[in-house]
């Protein structure tokens, strides 16, 4: 009978995390949040400027009571409010968070900062400025609210400003990464020293350790959809530096894509002359894709979730009675509807358990890697936003290519491909650097090294105490430091040639590859599972009692750069070619590898698949979200037990057991199974 | 004669005294220094940096703010955040005195970008005039002349008719012009074009190289003088039309600075034997 897996099933408790208590910010603990997962409610308050006989103006927060009742009583939209900044630059601000602590809501992410924008014009128009908010209004929140309930200022999509509008700016452009980095924490050293250095980060981009590295950060999350990356391998990053270093973090769905947003008040679309975007009920981030986004979010283990706006109409009325009062109020809209039914589900369930990510992707800590095409910029295959990729960071970019097949293109199509993507190895990925600690890194069972990461000095230390303890490990040649030898099984004989093939020994199969560099590599221990057809190892497999250390001899498991024809263009509804291939040997080998850590198989077209370990070692959870407008079947097994019990958790209706759960899921739609396992299939790590 | 100079920072962390040993040794007849490095000095070690730079046989030729304040991160002076463009225009202040007390006759510095929203392009070209005459009336007590230079990517004043348009609203004879050859490149102007158009209120030029590729991003990359688009005749066309404005080499490596640094003094050499 196949030995359970030992999983990591517990979430990130920041509290535990060895630095916590001497972190002057701390992050938001579960106990913060009452052990609960929350969602958001009211996006910013109703402003009355009134402007004295000298033309000075003053601000004032009107219907405050009303607004909140609105939005946390008469629709429970959450208890956690995400407000604008202005109301802070109001005259009765005290009153309002007086109010707020009264009904023990949480402030999240109060919004609106933007570079050089003035704040008399900022205040004037009811939008974004440049502020720093008055320190007696920061400390009159920490006073009454709390660290509890005051979670800290909006970092909202700055990572992406900085790319698209600073990052150039900077004279020379950097020539090393560290200076590249260097580069960017000094903007957001200057932006956070605005906001108290209490802030939660609402990235836009894959940055989400930087913030995290900086100590002032207390949750981590995303604006997702709109024109911004592609969820999974986002999320891979976020959540890795949630669990580097200690952080919760959160999801949130825009109403925006790259051409306007979505308004189903409105009856036809129509250009909205305030902002100056296309808006309607045919526009926008779609419905189905709004709910995909929050129930696959909610499974990546964020502690909150939220829509960014639109719940409420502002056309048509419903009566409603609360606390014994009927009163005319704005009706739900699909959204608010959405919003609504979504978080009774998460009422219902609260035990989601832990999503299970066996497999760390190691970059390196300089890396600043982003998308090869993204909202800010139209140049393409960019770090840093001023720095050209180099063949490392093509590899990462083909590797996603591969895990999360079209999450390149996402926000460049009209029909949202890539916004969330088939899993062919399944959802199981977490991004860290190589900084991490190695404790961090002992939860997982696998790491790939990607990039330009070197296995050398303590990262090798790290690496070396990670496949000790019978962690697996996937290294390519070229990364390879001094000393690795005892890992890999393989001595570097300093010698590089080069290839258009390899044979794959296991099949005697020979694949075809564009031209491709490798080092020559003497096996020491170990079986060659590619050669070339003189033999010469391609990739060499050692097994260390239940672990295997793969090493990769192509140069990052790359082709040499492929003769291009014409430069690469960046177009909407069009693919991005890369300069190189991911070789053919390389990806035979590698991802059958990594879908085998998953615990269960999905048997059926390709879709987005996520498991979830919980506290027992007979229940799994498992998502499928179905991307694609035809409608999925399919079968779902659990390796190595046979499924006793069965519950379609949306429906909360039972499914029959044995070895094998047939299932369909809606075109564009998203299901949740309960799968109780006729024997345990996971026992647990203490790390 | 011309004065040839070298920018301090192609020689990465060597101390600003170090960089001037080094940069005589080579055969240079000045350094540029960034203002960050002039701001940190205190003003006691100015002194000492003017001696050991005179001992050197050497001369500060300007001061760059340019390299060392980013638009919003460290500041410019043309934000509609007035606190923030108050604030700036004090450390510039502070710097043009020090620039005086270095006997360095030229700060370099940049137009401010209009700002994200709020902000008109002739309200930002407003407030980039008003606050480089506040600086020029400074500037000429100090005995300082003030260079504005266009950056590229610091939209929308990143042309040499932008420069030359803030330069006749300003009016002063302590604000004048200096030109990068990579940024004239990567705004999409050829060097002959800009010299034209600055004319006479150019009175310093940084030599640096840069790559336009189809399909590649434009980058401020700052490339050694053999290494990029801009080709010996251009360069030799560019120094025969401006006789005797100081010139400084303005690259960064990322291989071996001092040999960059003897090369780049060479080809400059023998484009003006």
């Amino acid at each position: 009978m196949k030995k359970p897996v030992a999983v990591w099933n517990k979430r990130v408790d920041p509290a535990s995390y060895p630095w916590f208590a001497e972190r002057k910010v701390k992050p938001v603990t579960w106990e913060d949040l009452d052990n609960q997962l929350h969602t958001t409610a009211l996006r910013q308050f109703e402003i009355e400027r009134i402007v004295d006989e000298t033309g000075k103006a003053r601000y004032r927060v009107v219907r405050y009571k009303e607004t909140l009742d609105l939005y946390t009583k008469v629709y429970d939209f959450g208890r956690v409010i995400w407000p604008l900044y202005n109301f802070v630059f109001a005259e009765n601000f005290k009153e309002v968070v007086d109010e707020i602590a009264n009904r023990k809501l949480y402030v999240f992410d109060i919004w609106g900062y933007v570079p050089t924008c003035d704040l008399e014009s900022g205040l004037e128009s009811g939008s974004c400025a440049e502020y720093r908010p008055p320190p007696e209004a920061h400390e009159y929140f920490l006073r009454k609210l709390g660290t509890k309930y005051f979670l800290g200022w909006d970092n909202g999509e700055q990572d992406g400003r900085y790319v698209g509008r600073y990052a150039k700016m900077f004279c020379p452009a950097p020539v090393t990464r560290r200076q590249a980095y260097e580069y960017f924490m000094e903007y957001f050293r200057r932006l956070c020293s605005d906001l108290h250095d209490y802030v939660i980060s609402l990235s836009s981009l894959t940055f989400p350790h930087y913030f995290a590295h900086m100590g002032n950060h207390r949750l981590l999350g995303a604006e997702t959809a709109q024109a911004l990356p592609s969820v999974p391998m986002w999320y891979a990053f976020i959540r890795g530096a949630g669990k580097q270093y200690g952080i919760l973090w959160y999801g949130n769905a825009s109403v925006f894509n790259r051409w306007g947003y979505y308004n189903p008040d409105l009856e036809e679309d129509v250009r909205d002359t305030r902002s100056g975007y296309l808006t309607g009920p045919t526009v926008g981030t779609t419905l189905s894709l709004l709910k995909r986004l929050w129930y696959v979010e909610l499974m990546y283990n964020c502690c909150m979730m939220s829509i960014e706006m639109g719940h409420l109409s502002s056309k048509r009325k419903v009566v409603k009675t609360v606390d014994g009062k009927t009163m005319e109020v704005p009706a739900l809209t699909p959204i608010g509807e959405l919003h609504l039914k979504a978080a009774d589900w998460m009422r219902r369930h609260p035990d989601l358990g832990v999503m299970y990510t066996p497999v760390a992707l190691i970059l390196d800590f300089y890396t600043g890697w982003v998308p090869p095409r993204h909202l800010y910029t139209s140049d393409i295959y960019m770090v840093w936003g001023n720095m050209p990729y180099g063949k490392g960071d093509h590899q990462i970019d083909l590797f996603f290519r591969e895990v999360y097949p079209g999450y390149e293109d996402c926000s460049f199509y009209h029909n949202e491909r890539g916004f969330l993507t088939p899993t062919p190895c399944g959802d199981i990925f977490d991004v860290l650097l190589s900084n991490v600690e190695e404790f961090v890194l002992k939860r997982y069972n696998a790491a790939v090294i990607l990039g330009d990461t070197h296995l050398e000095g303590e990262l090798l230390e790290k690496i070396r105490s990670f496949v000790k303890a019978g962690g697996s490990l996937a290294v390519f040649a070229n990364q390879l430091g001094e000393g690795c030898e005892d890992i890999t099984g393989v001595r570097l004989t300093g010698r590089v040639k080069t290839s258009n093939h390899a044979i794959i020994t296991t099949d005697d199969l020979r694949v075809s590859e564009p031209m491709f560099k490798f080092h020559e590599l003497e096996v020491v221990d170990g079986e060659v599972l590619a050669a070339t057809r003189k033999g010469e190892p391609l990739v060499v497999r050692r097994r260390i009692s239940d672990a295997e250390v793969f090493t990769f001899a192509s140069d990052y498991g790359l082709s040499e750069r492929l003769p291009l024809r014409k430069p690469i263009v960046n177009e909407c509804d069009r693919p991005l070619p890369s300069p190189y291939q991911l070789l053919q040997h390389v990806r035979g080998i590698l991802l059958p590898w990594l879908r085998d850590f998953n615990l269960i198989e999905v048997y059926g077209q390709p879709i987005q698949y996520i498991t979830s370990v919980t506290d027992e070692p007979t229940r799994l959870l498992v998502t499928l979200c179905n991307n694609d407008p035809m409608p999925w079947s399919g079968v779902i097994a659990i390796k190595g037990a046979n499924i006793a019990k069965a519950t379609n958790l949306m429906t909360d209706e039972p499914l029959p057991g044995g070895p094998m759960l047939r299932v369909e899921v809606p075109r564009l739609d998203v299901m949740i199974y309960e799968l109780i396992a006729d024997r345990p299939v996971v026992r647990f790590k203490e790390v | 004669m011309r004065i040839i100079a070298i920018n301090s920072w192609l020689f990465r962390d060597l101390p600003v005294e170090r960089t001037v040993e080094v940069a005589a040794s080579i055969g240079y007849d000045a350094v540029e220094i960034p203002a960050v490095e002039v701001q940190r000095i205190g003003t006691e070690n100015l002194n000492t940096l003017r001696k050991l730079t005179s001992r050197c046989g050497l001369k500060i030729s300007a001061v760059n703010a340019v390299v060392s304040f980013v638009p919003y991160i460290h500041g410019d002076i043309a934000t509609k955040v007035l606190r923030r463009r108050q604030e700036f225009l004090q450390q510039l202040k502070g710097i043009i005195d020090k620039t005086a007390m270095l006997d360095c006759r030229y700060l370099i510095l940049a137009p401010g970008p209009r700002s994200e929203v709020y902000q008109t392009y002739d309200e930002a070209f407003m407030t980039n005039v008003e606050s480089l005459k506040y600086l020029g009336e400074h500037a000429s007590e100090a005995g300082v002349i003030i260079l504005l230079e266009a950056m590229p990517f610091r939209y929308p004043f990143r042309t040499s008719k932008e420069i030359k348009r803030i330069l006749d609203a300003v009016n002063m004879p302590s604000v004048r012009a200096s030109l990068d050859t990579g940024h004239v490149r990567l705004a999409g102007e050829k060097l002959e074009d800009a010299t034209d158009i600055l004319k006479e209120q150019l009175k310093y030029i940084h030599l640096s190289n840069v790559r336009i590729e189809p399909g590649k991003p434009l980058l401020d990359e700052h490339r050694p003088l053999n290494d990029g688009i801009i080709s010996r005749k251009e360069y030799l066309k560019l120094l025969s039309n401006m006789k005797n404005v100081p010139i400084a080499i303005n690259v960064v490596t990322t291989g071996d600075y001092i040999a960059c640094a003897k090369e780049c003094l060479q080809m400059v050499k023998s484009l003006l034997s």
